[in-house]
């Protein structure tokens, strides 16, 4: 064996072995671009997340701008309103799902529009005509009892606006102000 | 404000009905205290809520079928509206103070007057959620631009919703890598030690590859000498041996001359044959071995023509033949094809001697 096959030989094998440690640098170097990009990722993630955090923020501000203008319409409105009930409040919301809220709250529970009975609708009807900018009232109060209805008058006496109403039974008192047309 | 509610074939009644800024009705049912507001309703609006629009509807439910007329008298100005069958249909006339006017004369005119403003609550709560909205917001404006505050608010929750999208593609995305990066089978040791290990083996692979140059670089040199001293060996050879052909040549000079001195005093004739030739080819120097050929001219036709020059002397050619012998032994020829054929006719002579 010459040297040079000698030389050739351990060539050969520094390539190989060089080869190898290469291809481990290789799989070291793919973690590591690996590893890199996933804490890039990562970090984008947690700067996205910042972002959300920021938007929610934004959004609660404008939640709380819009319920506050329109706490402020409702509000009017169901002063209006408050005017002409015989007793306790309305109740005007409009939620954030876009919901148009209308109830009474007799002092008890708020009762929504379409769980009212006959007689607290003769009674609510008026009012929300009122806030709703109607001039004239019409009320049927076949459903509304002698002490309640000689209340309902009286409440519409203040309400400034010209009102009819139609009833079975007269009151024991009826308020001064009102005309009596007997049928 | 409404003064007096007038109606005709209503519920069937007429009536004309005054009224004050707060009238209460009182009666037993069907006195017709409906009637009256229904009439009232009907004059204004054009329509009962939740009794229909249709003129025909109308007249059907409220009217006689054929005709029926209701009105209201408003800031002393009356109001009619009057609906009548005629065949299959139902038409509705319009009439202010007593005179025909159009629809829309009516309104006009009612509206001059300080128009009541009656609400259909029903209609109002059948309105969808956004047009309720819309309604209250034209009677009570927000201070605040609320349609722009819902826009942002809309983008806000978008831009939420795209963002949350990303976190969690980002998010997937570099629990894909961690897998990925779990899944690499990596060698023991670490980067530093393997970049180490490199460097130190490329050291190695350039000290091994330098040394094969070398080695290369040795042998080529070595290679070199080896044909250069080849060359001068061979040059060496050719010197000596064109030194020995000239000793050798000089030597059979001698010897020519010697046997020519020789022979000139026993044989005239042959002086020519013995000498001439040999000299000439000598002389001439022609073929790659003039030594041999010089050698064969001699030792064939020459000692024939000795023999016979000497009259069968064979005892002389054979001297002859033997003392060309130990020149060429002399001169170091040992195996040339002159002392082959000086031997071969030597024997020749000596065999016949012999026999």
């Amino acid at each position: 064996m010459t040297e040079q096959s000698l030389h050739k030989d351990r060539i050969e094998g520094l390539e190989a072995s060089l080869k190898g440690l290469r291809e481990k640098k290789e799989l070291f170097l793919k973690a590591k671009g690996l590893h890199e990009e996933e804490e890039k990722l990562r970090a984008e993630g947690n700067k996205i997340r910042t972002g959300i955090t920021d938007a929610k923020a934004t959004l609660k501000d404008l939640m709380e701008r819009k319920n506050t203008a329109m706490q402020t319409v409702t509000s009017a409105m169901a002063s209006k309103m408050n005017a002409v009930l015989p007793m306790g409040s309305a109740a005007i919301e409009i939620r954030d799902d876009g919901t148009f809220f209308t109830g009474w709250n007799n002092g008890k529970a708020t009762i929504p529009y379409s769980g009212l009975s006959g007689g607290e609708k003769a009674a609510f009807d008026p009012a929300l005509c009122k806030a709703l900018g109607g001039t004239i009232l019409l009320v049927e109060a076949a459903e509304v009892d002698d002490i309640h209805l000689t209340e309902v008058l009286r409440k519409y006496e203040a309400a400034g606006m010209q009102v009819i109403v139609n009833t079975c039974h007269a009151p024991e008192v009826i308020p001064l102000a009102w005309g009596q047309v007997r049928l | 404000m409404i003064t007096q509610i007038t109606g005709t074939n209503i519920k069937g009644l007429t009536f004309a009905q005054d009224i004050d800024q707060l009238t209460l009705f009182i009666g037993p049912n069907g006195a017709g205290k409906s009637a009256r507001s229904q009439a009232l309703i009907l004059a204004l609006l054009g329509y009962i809520p939740g009794a229909g629009k249709q003129n025909a509807e109308i007249l059907d439910n409220y009217g006689d079928g054929k005709e029926m007329s209701v009105g209201v008298e408003i800031n002393g100005h009356l109001f009619q509206r009057k609906y009548a069958r005629s065949g299959e249909s139902v038409s509705q006339a319009y009439g202010v103070n007593g005179k025909k006017k159009t629809k829309d004369q009516f309104s006009q005119a009612m509206f001059e007057v300080g128009r009541p403003v009656a609400i259909d609550i029903g209609a109002f709560m059948d309105l969808s959620d956004n047009k309720k909205i819309d309604a209250v917001f034209d009677l009570y404006p927000p201070e605040t631009d609320i349609s722009k505050l819902v826009a942002e608010i809309e983008e806000t929750k978008t831009k939420i919703n795209a963002l949350n999208a990303k976190a969690r593609s980002t998010e997937d995305a570099a629990a894909r890598l961690t897998t990925a990066r779990a899944q690499i089978e990596k060698p023991v040791g670490t980067l530093a030690d393997i970049s180490a290990q490199i460097a130190e083996t490329e050291k190695s692979l350039a000290q091994a590859r330098q040394d094969l140059k070398e080695a290369d670089e040795e042998a080529l040199r070595l290679k070199t000498v080896a044909e250069e001293k080849e060359k001068a060996d061979k040059a060496v050879k050719e010197a000596e041996d064109k030194a020995a052909l000239e000793a050798r040549r000089k030597f059979l000079q001698e010897q020519a001359e010697q046997l020519k001195a020789e022979d000139v005093k026993k044989s005239e004739p042959a002086k020519d044959a013995i000498i001439n030739g040999p000299i000439r080819s000598i002389g001439q120097g022609a073929g790659p071995m003039p030594g041999e050929e010089i050698i064969g001219v001699a030792s064939c036709a020459p000692i024939q023509n000795i023999s016979k020059a000497y009259g069968g002397s064979e005892n002389h050619a054979a001297a002859s033949i033997q003392s060309i012998l130990d020149a060429l032994n002399g001169a170091g020829c040992s195996a040339c094809a002159a002392r082959l054929v000086a031997i071969r006719e030597l024997r020749k002579y000596q065999r016949k001697e012999a026999a």
